[in-house]
């Protein structure tokens, strides 16, 4: 037997193993350790040496929201506190493109959330809400009774003229439009329908039109930078891609923190071929979404020093959205897993779906992207059905898929 | 012009969103014994408790570590865990902070205790909804048998059926380690690849069994041994070195059998046994085992023993079939000579 010649050595090794064994046994049974708890998966924890290190940025906080938050406190009831302090969490989210204080206005006006029929600012406010997560089909039908109550106000028109364009409902947001034209500044109804336009294949008209009420206008800067951001979208559909470089970049100038304008902005840049631009226009802005996937897609197309970096935070954040149960964020993720990922399939079937919920330009452009990627161009009927049933004419879209017919 | 400002401000895009507000429970059960954390982002706790004191709109540790009690407190008094429908005592530990990709969290470690061993646990989650309609809470709940994460939306509890954590659960866990990781199957296949060749070129099944039985009984012994040393906490070394050890074991036992050392294999088993051993007990440790009881380990470590056991034999017995073949020699240096290649591979992925 093999096991008969085991030396001195190993039966020393043998024994001295069984021994501790036996010890560690009797540790476990007498119970002496305890299990440390877990670090918070797996990220690493830390405690500041330096008690006057800033460990987050908050928004200073506005005494007048502090003296009304009060005052709500004391009176539940009140939902013309409720709105204005909801007014200002929406207002807040926009300006710093945090989704958080989107949450925060609907927790303000929880009251009357989910009444049938809430005071009609209340249902201004939660359509905007609704709206701005992506929940189209209960944002317009708000609006919609809103409009019934108060056919005057344009602000209701003009958030409807926003919706139905996503939703591919020309013909009422044409209606809104035509509306808004008689309630409010002349620059906001120019707009308004130069977006529609752009879409259904009068862009070149829409451009001039837009350009001149720009001209004659003396509205807000940031007025001013909404319809100069739509020009710049125009200038995109004709195909002018210079255009559109310095339309964009006259609104970036005009506020920085614009984040639609910048990602426009970069997109043109992409497109032109200076992905490095692109990519030193985003840096240190990657805490947006939007403005991340276009770092992370830039640094990959100029192979650029950080490329790994951010396409690893975007997986990050798709993952983070993914674990929450969220799907808000479908045209970013279609474009990484296209454009930087290379899946086109994958890609695809993301597109898709992001059309099912909106139907905007760059929503069309995404679906003939991963189609002809994936050497599907079957798939993207729906996109094709859309462009044939509003006539719409889009430059890049033709080249795509051969033009509308 | 108020009202066009406003126009534009609430119409003109669709969010372009940075991260929501999240936060992230995880719970650990073992027996009746509660361990885990709780992360809350810094800028979501200002909204509830107002941590920038002087609201210069800046935070600092200072200002945050002053409202650490309010911060617990405030934790406490919204977070529930029932274990079979009786409440479970739960302590938060000293917080530190942790950077998620959206910014610093407030971490705090919790220990807590049920009654009795719960067979269902029910977390109710309620921190931050009433300020903020689109918080979520991220909850992962694990135990032996268990992995489950779930999303609170509102104060609804979260329940889950926990499998009991007997040494049955334990012995498959075990069992199923061994048979689904391919890096300890190829390490398997390694050891026992040239069993048939030595001394000479083995004739009889005896004396492959004895072989076999020799060389798989001293990496048994070894691997057990370490499983319950470590478990019980007497050796400890960090993961990473570990796992990155267990990777090399492949490579360093793949090159012996392209370079025919054939001597002494059952030492370097016994070695090897060792530190796998030690492997075991890390990711025994992650699976979340009961801290005070042998059954569990043993369980664990039968399962890891029975499953290497069968492994090995149904290898042996087909390499004794192909001995004399040609086959057997192609098996033995292309199979060799994979396996270096995937050890590195492993290695060097986890040490980036």
């Amino acid at each position: 037997m093999v096991a008969l010649t085991v030396t001195l050595r190993r039966r020393l090794v043998l024994g001295l193993g069984a021994i501790i064994a036996v010890v560690a046994a009797c540790v476990l049974v007498s119970g002496a350790n305890g299990v440390p708890p877990i670090a918070a998966r797996g990220y690493p924890s830390y405690a500041p040496a330096d008690p006057t290190t800033v460990i987050a940025q908050v928004p200073a906080r506005d005494p007048r929201e502090v003296a009304q938050r009060r005052m709500l406190r004391a009176a539940p009831d009140r939902a013309d506190l409720a709105v204005s302090l909801a007014r200002a969490e929406i207002q807040r989210s926009r300006a710093l493109s945090d989704p958080r204080y989107l949450g925060r206005a609907q927790a303000t006006l929880a009251r009357w959330w989910n009444l049938e029929a809430p005071p009609p600012d209340v249902l201004l406010l939660r359509a905007t809400i609704r709206q701005s997560l992506h929940d189209f089909l209960t944002a317009r039908a708000d609006l919609d009774r809103l409009i019934a109550v108060r056919p005057d106000d344009a602000q209701a028109h003009l958030t409807r003229a926003v919706v139905s364009t996503i939703m591919a409902d020309y013909t009422t947001a044409r209606a809104d439009c035509a509306r808004v034209a008689a309630l409010a500044d002349p620059l906001i109804a120019s707009t308004c329908v130069a977006q529609i336009d752009g879409i259904t294949g009068h862009a070149g008209q829409a451009s001039q039109q837009l350009a001149r009420a720009l001209e004659q206008s003396t509205a807000d800067p940031s007025l001013r930078g909404w319809a100069l951001t739509a020009l710049a979208e125009l200038s995109i559909v004709r195909g002018d891609f210079a255009a559109a470089t310095s339309q964009f970049r006259q609104v970036v100038d005009l506020d920085p923190e614009d984040a639609y304008a910048r990602a426009g902005l970069a997109d043109v840049l992409m497109w032109t071929k200076h992905p490095a631009e692109a990519s030193a226009l985003l840096a240190g802005r990657e805490s947006v979404d939007n403005l991340l996937v276009r770092r992370a897609i830039a640094e990959y197309a100029a192979a650029g020093p950080d490329a790994a970096k951010w396409t690893r935070a975007m997986r990050d954040r798709i993952a983070a959205a993914a674990e929450r149960g969220d799907r808000i964020h479908l045209r970013e993720e279609a474009r990484f897993t296209l454009e930087v990922l290379g899946e086109a399939r994958r890609a695809l079937a993301i597109a898709l779906d992001d059309w099912a919920v909106q139907k905007e330009l760059a929503d069309a452009r995404l679906v003939a992207a991963a189609a002809v990627a994936a050497g599907d161009l079957n798939a993207a009927r729906p996109v094709r059905a859309w462009m044939q049933a509003n006539a719409v004419e889009d430059v890049q879209l033709a080249k795509l898929l051969g033009g509308a017919r | 012009m108020k009202f066009a400002i406003l126009a534009v401000l609430l119409v003109s895009r669709v969010a372009a969103a940075h991260k929501p507000s999240d936060a992230h429970l995880q719970i650990v059960v073992a027996d009746d014994r509660l361990s885990g954390s709780l992360a809350v982002a810094i800028r979501d706790l200002d909204g509830a408790l107002e941590l920038d004191f002087d609201g210069s709109g800046q935070i600092t540790w200072a200002e945050a570590h002053a409202a650490g009690p309010r911060i617990a407190a405030y934790a406490a008094e919204r977070l529930a865990i029932t274990g079979d429908g009786s409440p479970c005592s739960i302590t938060f530990g000293a917080p530190a902070l942790v950077d998620f990709s959206d910014g610093a969290y407030w971490t705090l470690p919790i220990t807590g205790t049920c009654p009795s061993p719960p067979e269902m646990l029910a977390v109710t989650y309620e921190l931050l909804f009433d300020i903020d309609a689109q918080h979520r809470g991220i909850v992962q709940i694990r135990s032996a048998g268990t992995s489950k994460t779930a999303v609170a939306r509102d104060a609804s509890p979260i329940i889950v059926q926990l499998e009991p954590s007997s040494a049955g659960t334990f012995f498959r866990r075990g069992f199923g380690r061994v048979t689904h990781s391919l890096e300890q199957l190829v390490f398997l296949a390694c050891l026992v690849l040239p069993i048939v060749l030595r001394p000479k070129r083995r004739e009889s099944a005896r004396e492959v069994v004895c072989g076999t039985a020799t060389l798989f009984g001293a990496f048994a012994l070894a691997n057990a041994t370490m499983l319950l040393v470590s478990a019980a906490g007497l050796v400890q070394v960090p993961a990473i070195l570990v796992e990155i050890a267990i990777a090399l074991s492949v490579v360093a036992v793949a090159v012996m059998n392209l370079a025919r050392v054939l001597e002494a294999r059952w030492d370097l088993a016994f070695e090897l046994g060792l530190l796998h051993g030690l492997g075991f007990a890390i990711w025994l440790h992650d699976l979340g085992v009961p801290a005070h009881r042998l059954a569990p380990v043993l369980g664990f470590g039968a399962g890891v023993v029975v499953a290497q056991a069968a492994v090995v034999a149904v290898l042996v017995a087909g390499l004794f079939v192909l001995r004399r073949t040609v086959g057997y020699q192609v098996l033995l240096w292309a199979g060799s000579a994979t396996a270096v290649g995937a050890g590195a591979i492993w290695a060097l992925l986890r040490c980036l």
